[in-house]
């Protein structure tokens, strides 16, 4: 359990510390790329807690919605067509989704533990 | 067992989402942190100061024209009577003419020069922002290919030019004359012969070549009449003498 918490430090930490810069001008990309792998891992945990978990399709999903996402917003921007909405919609509406699934997993615990 | 495994992985993913969280977290504070410089207070305040000073400066230009209509009035009474005083007035708005002191206008060009459009090519990592607007010096050095031409009169949105003028750097704008700043498009006019004007541009070696490479919006217009203003503000030497003949 401590450990996804361990990792979002150590990312954090690396983050801060790394002097990668990313172009002001890539900035919306990246920001539905993270919106997109932000879902990739809620959906790995929730899978994991149905114990429904595949490594290899988690990575690949993480990686592919990602450029997906990002590779769709910058087309978007080409076309004039704001299909980075498109990619907020389904990450956004799967993000809530897979939250509110992990909630009543911790939840449906809860209640047996306390019965 | 099975679910260590999967906890190991997301927590690479984690360590990898947050990183990329952090990153454009960043990118949001040096991209684009305008502050307080557009909130409506701030768009307010500018306003009215600007209406202020708008006021100010008519009123004050109203006081000029009363004190120029009173000397040219004086000037007139003097005129009648000396003797020759009509030949000495007609020479006096000669020379003011030459000053820069009166409206002018003639055939000329009229060059819009402005930065480069925003368009949907992504900056190219050999050429910096820097390149694609208009600097002072490309300013400065558009008028002195009018000077070389044959300009007789170069006007910088509506300021004009003399000897005394500056051009230079102000930041986001370029200072034009004693005290006017201007920020893009600078819209210059130029009175003389509209051929050697606009033709003088064509040279391989003119700055026009220069700044249409990068992008840059520099339209020249051939008129046949150009309205250029005098110029306002004080001329006077302080510190500069004549030289005396005899001395």
């Amino acid at each position: 359990m401590l450990l996804p918490i361990i990792g979002i430090l150590i990312g954090i930490i690396l983050g801060l510390v790394l002097p990668v810069h990313i172009p002001t001008a890539y900035s919306p990309y990246m920001s539905i790329a993270v919106l997109a792998a932000l879902d990739s891992v809620f959906g790995g945990i929730r899978a994991s807690l149905e114990k429904k978990f595949e490594t290899d399709a988690f990575i690949s999903g993480f990686f592919g919605n990602a450029l997906l996402a990002a590779g769709l917003a910058y087309i978007g921007d080409r076309l004039d067509v704001p299909i980075y909405l498109a990619a907020i919609f389904a990450f956004g509406s799967r993000l809530f989704q897979n939250f509110a699934m992990i909630r009543r997993f911790f939840l449906n615990r809860m209640r047996e533990r306390f019965r | 067992m099975r679910l260590r495994k999967d906890f190991l992985v997301i927590s690479i993913m984690c360590a990898l989402l947050s990183f990329f969280l952090i990153k454009a977290f960043n990118i949001q504070k040096y991209g684009y942190d305008i502050g307080t410089s557009t909130s409506i207070n701030k768009i307010q305040e500018l306003t009215a100061q600007l209406k202020t000073l708008e006021s100010s400066k008519e009123q004050l230009l109203e006081r000029l024209q009363n004190l120029e209509s009173q000397i040219s009035r004086y000037e007139n009474m003097i005129a009648e009577n000396i003797y020759m005083g009509e030949e000495v007035q007609k020479q006096l708005f000669e020379a003011r003419v030459l000053a820069g002191l009166t409206d002018i206008h003639g055939p000329g060009v009229e060059i819009v020069l402005n930065d480069r459009k925003k368009d949907n090519i992504m900056p190219d990592e050999m050429f910096s922002i820097t390149d694609f607007i208009v600097h002072d010096s490309d300013l400065l050095e558009v008028v002195n290919e009018l000077k070389a031409a044959g300009a007789e009169a170069i006007g910088i949105n509506g300021v004009r030019i003399l000897g005394n003028s500056r051009i230079s750097c102000g930041g986001p704008t370029i200072n034009v004359g004693k005290d006017q700043r201007f920020a893009p498009p600078f819209i210059i006019h130029a009175i003389g012969d509209p051929d050697a004007l606009a033709g003088y541009f064509q040279r391989s070696d003119s700055i026009y070549h220069i700044l249409t490479f990068y992008g840059l919006e520099f339209s020249i217009k051939k008129l046949d009449n150009v309205n250029i203003p005098r110029y306002y503000g004080e001329v006077s030497f302080n510190y500069a003498k004549p030289v005396k003949e005899d001395e």
